[in-house]
């Protein structure tokens, strides 16, 4: 009788052995909140992009701008600068404020950085290769009325395994020919962290 | 002359005119200065758009700090190990690697308070802990001389 029990005991620790083993992977919904080590993630990222296209869409600069120009404005995403403590990739965020420029329809956005060096060395490309008809013209592009851009900062207090990590991003319009910011956003975070 | 000088005269006129028109209501006379100095730079200035620029910090984290003490004691243990491995030789007891690994050799010991003289002036120095009772172990390099010198006797006797 002990043999066995020892048997079954040793097979159940050979198991949980084995089990730990091999890998397992598993599809999530994105939009699952999951958070492992207490750094930035996507659950920051989404929740940033969610505030600041609220933010972005229903504050005043919009209207005005209407109301003065008679149509919508064009931006340009310029640079945000990661000031915090940990390596953090804006773009993810930017998309989604890019997308909901876009799908919108309130605002117009125009190409910036590398994609707009590709774009135009697309155009040159035609001025060669492509059929006169489909051919695109240099000086076209249309100029953008503001530009976003943004910072990332963080506060971090920690003593032995407790940690508060506070990030606040901050992301805003200036008027290209005015050099006057016509909008500020903010998106504020503040986590716990228990090691 | 009085002809040529109208004509200087009306054709500066009419060139001020001319760029006063260019201007924009309000706008900086003087904004061509500004214009020339960022003309050059635009490639330059437009090339972090639509990126994240890192400017990062470090900041006190529990697990970072475990694991780096954890890497630092694993390296150290490396480094004696190797120390070790190479002056396993038996040929000097006290020129075993311990006390040259870097560890005590680190510039602590060896910056200046230690070495100003005060510890070096004679009196620790005078002959009492430097006569041969801590250098009394072979070293290779007198094995080596002995052994050829054995060796060159022997010859010679024979």
């Amino acid at each position: 009788m002990k043999t066995i029990k020892l048997n079954i005991f040793f097979i159940a620790i050979v198991a949980i052995g084995l089990q730990s083993c091999f890998r397992s992977v598993s599809r999530v919904d994105p939009d699952e909140q999951i958070d492992l080590s207490g750094g930035w993630n996507d659950v920051d990222s989404k929740m940033t992009a969610d505030a600041m296209v609220e933010q972005v869409l229903s504050e005043v600069w919009l209207k005005t701008h209407m109301t003065e120009k008679k149509e919508k404005p064009v931006v340009i995403v310029g640079f945000v600068k990661n000031k915090s403590h940990e390596h953090i990739d804006a773009e993810t965020f930017m998309k989604d404020i890019e997308k909901a420029f876009v799908s919108s329809q309130k605002v117009r956005l125009v190409q910036g950085g590398e994609k707009r060096e590709a774009v135009r060395g697309e155009r040159a490309d035609q001025q060669d290769n492509a059929s006169v008809s489909t051919m695109k013209k240099w000086g076209l592009e249309v100029g953008a009325d503001y530009m976003m851009q943004g910072a990332i900062n963080s506060i971090v207090d920690a003593i032995d395994r407790k940690k508060v990590v506070y990030y606040q991003i901050d992301l805003e319009l200036t008027n290209i020919q005015t050099n006057e910011i016509v909008w500020i956003g903010d998106k504020k975070i503040k986590k716990f962290v228990k090691n | 002359m009085k002809t040529i000088k109208y004509i200087v005269a009306s054709f500066a006129v009419l060139t001020s005119v001319g760029l006063n028109a260019q201007l924009a209501p309000d706008q900086n006379p003087n904004y061509q200065n500004s214009a020339d100095k960022y003309a050059g730079q635009a490639s330059e200035l437009t090339s972090t758009q639509s990126t994240t620029v890192q400017d990062t910090y470090e900041a006190y984290d529990w697990r970072e700090a475990k694991a780096a003490e954890k890497q630092e004691r694993l390296d150290r243990q490396f480094q004696l190990r190797m120390a070790r491995a190479q002056s396993n030789n038996r040929c000097g007891y006290y020129n075993n690697g311990w006390n040259n690994n870097g560890y005590w050799n680190n510039g602590y010991y060896n910056n200046g308070y230690w070495n100003n003289g005060n510890y070096n002036n004679g009196n620790w120095n005078n002959g009492n802990w430097n006569n041969g009772y801590y250098n009394n172990y072979p070293s290779c390099n007198g094995l080596l001389y002995g052994a050829g010198l054995g060796l060159g006797l022997y010859y010679l006797l024979n």
